[in-house]
């Protein structure tokens, strides 16, 4: 059942990162951002789903499903590094260091809003039983 | 369009599972485990994209099994969950990613290029 979880979650998030990636990709634009939007927006949500999301979900396995499969396949750290190496072996190094800093230190500012977004949504379910 | 969804997800799912019986494994005090699978998954891609193979291969193993297998938002939870127990841990954990997870695209890249 573990595996079934993983596997399909692995699907979902795969299929996701294809999706929005064409629909956000632009021929024209400099910058690599369709991988830098999924891996923060993925950040965002799981920071939310550790705190809050799983408690909703309660189940083992969906949230396993969730969190190892569809969020964590999601994000990815391969084309992260791929574009980097591709901005740079274009010699666009400011470009390649604004795309370092930006998705390093927004990632864990994602991480960190999506788990104080997740106790104040948290909070507010409390107080509405 | 339907080709390469398949493709995609299909290596998705491989992609995901491998990274969950690794980071199974090797994660315990240490995020071991996702440091390896992205870390290895960069070298793979680097590869990869130096070879400039067929579509359909790029689509089930780059974005596919690549993609699912590396991972940046768990990457960022652990640096987060760090910090409580150790925040020098933090800084080796990220510094290492980030900086072997680069070098091994462009060796990757380099070894693509010359073969």
């Amino acid at each position: 059942m573990k595996v079934l979880a993983v596997a399909i979650g692995g699907m979902i998030g795969a299929l996701l990162r294809l999706w929005i990636g064409i629909l956000l990709f632009n021929p024209e634009a400099a910058f690599p951002y369709p991988t830098l939007i999924i891996n923060l927006m993925g950040s965002f949500f799981l920071g939310w789903f550790v705190i809050h999301g799983a408690k909703m979900v309660r189940n083992k396995h969906y949230i396993l499903g969730i969190q190892t499969g569809i969020i964590a396949s999601f994000t990815t750290f391969s084309s992260f590094n791929a574009e980097l190496l591709l901005l740079m072996k274009d010699e666009r190094y400011t470009m390649a260091l604004m795309y370092f800093v930006i998705s390093t230190v927004i990632g864990i500012a994602a991480i960190l809003l999506g788990m104080k977004f997740g106790s104040a949504t948290l909070d507010k379910v409390g107080e509405d039983l | 369009m339907i080709n390469l969804s398949v493709a995609v997800a299909s290596g998705g799912a491989i992609g995901a599972l491998v990274r969950y019986f690794v980071c199974q494994k090797l994660n315990a005090r240490f995020p071991w485990g996702t440091f390896l699978v992205n870390v290895l998954g960069s070298f793979l891609l680097g590869w990869l994209i130096g070879e400039e193979r067929r579509e359909i291969l790029n689509s089930f193993v780059g974005m596919g099994f690549l993609g699912a297998l590396t991972t940046f938002s768990t990457l960022q939870y652990e640096a987060v969950s760090l910090y409580k127990k150790s925040q020098r841990s933090v800084l080796y954990y990220l510094f290492s990613t980030y900086a072997l997870g680069l070098l091994a695209a462009w060796t990757g890249f380099m070894i693509a290029a010359k073969l």
